[in-house]
């Protein structure tokens, strides 16, 4: 047990529900996948033919991510179990006494107490964070402003992807920068390949900019996104060790362990 | 802080500071509650290690076990107590004051010559 496993086992355990990959980002990334799809597919066709089925495909690809999501939830909840969250009210209220030992628990082996209770009181180093994230949205946003307004069709596609890239390198960045969690980084990175000039060109890779390809592609990103959350948990969640049979009769403790799958 | 660092070693809190304890209440101070199934996976025991550990810390007052029923099945569920939380919080301070004492450290005269 080194601290980069104590740092896992709490991060983890932090985020059970959002690392669910296969329960929120893997269906909504299909989702936008299946949009793309529709807007590639039926933007050519005349609107009255098109509109229905359009709508039936839109209301299947719905339907079908829900159900995924919903039968992802049981398998997790039957494979991993179920862990309550702390809110963020009783995260403060039972750290509170801990704001004045800051600078002793920076140096615990488990990382800074403010990342480990989750609470409130925000570092140094996160308002940086914020500040830094505020300043570059605003620039983006202006920039994205003119694009919309100036530029062409491609130059807006490539101003998605940054935005999109950057959206996830700020993620990986605001979850403490982890070395487990570094897809979120090579993600954006490769969706902010995607920005670079000269990128849909033709020379370095196809036109990436159409209708439904954007969309499609941030769908993609979302189940890669998704299925290497859902790799991060069953990794760290190993499977229960086979137990020895003279261990089971020996431990016994009035109950703790019930008969579920507890 | 006088004690030299092998004294503070031996001072640490034993029931937290065994490693799979640890575990159990590192994960246990990251959530309001989690269930059996969980504290498994994450720690990697067995169902009779883990038990016999929550055993423990439930005696200790650190963890608070909870039953309930569900779909006619027990399902147990863990939590740490606030004399839990306090107990972690004081080791991460033991911990980082131990850290600290080790660094600064120096042998005192004497104390490594050869024995010969």
């Amino acid at each position: 047990m080194n601290p980069n496993d104590l740092d896992r086992i709490r991060f983890v355990t932090r985020h059970f529900q959002r690392l669910q990959g296969l329960q929120a980002l893997v269906p909504f990334g299909l989702l936008n996948l299946a949009l793309g799809a529709l807007a590639a597919i039926f933007h050519r066709q005349p609107a009255p033919a098109s509109k229905a089925a359009w709508l039936y495909c839109l209301l299947a690809s719905c339907a079908g991510c829900l159900l995924l999501g919903f039968l992802a939830k049981l398998y997790y909840a039957k494979r991993f179990g179920e862990v309550e969250r702390q809110t963020a009210y009783d995260a403060a209220r039972r750290w509170q006494p801990v704001r004045a030992h800051d600078q002793l628990t920076v140096f615990s082996p488990a990382g800074f107490v403010p990342r480990i209770a989750s609470s409130p009181i925000l570092s140094g180093r996160q308002w940086l964070k914020i500040a830094l994230g505020l300043a570059a949205s605003a620039l983006v946003s202006v920039l994205y402003m003119k694009v919309v307004m100036e530029g062409s069709p491609a130059a807006l596609a490539r101003m998605e992807y940054l935005i999109l890239g950057s959206g996830y390198a700020a993620y990986w960045i605001w979850h403490g920068s982890r070395s487990y969690q570094a897809h979120y980084l090579v993600i954006g990175g490769l969706l902010a390949v995607l920005a670079a000039p000269g990128s849909h060109s033709g020379l370095l890779l196809p036109n990436l900019a159409g209708p439904g390809i954007e969309r499609g592609l941030f769908g993609v990103s979302l189940i890669a996104a998704g299925l290497l959350d859902h790799r991060l948990l069953a990794r760290t969640l190993k499977r229960p060790a086979a137990e020895p049979v003279e261990t089971v009769a020996a431990e016994s403790i009035g109950g703790v362990a019930g008969r579920r799958g507890l | 802080m006088s004690d030299s660092p092998f004294e503070q070693i031996a001072h640490l809190d034993r029931l937290v500071h065994e490693p799979a304890r640890l575990a159990i209440l590192v994960a246990l101070s990251a959530c309001e509650r989690a269930d059996f199934l969980f504290l498994q996976g994450i720690t990697g025991l067995t169902k009779g290690n883990l038990s016999s550990h929550l055993a423990r810390l439930e005696e200790a007052g650190l963890v608070v076990i909870e039953k309930r029923f569900v779909d006619k099945k027990t399902q147990t569920l863990a939590r740490l107590s606030d004399p839990g939380r306090e107990a972690v919080e004081a080791y991460w301070r033991e911990m980082a004051e131990l850290r600290q004492s080790a660094a600064q450290w120096r042998p005192a005269v004497g104390e490594l010559a050869p024995s010969s």
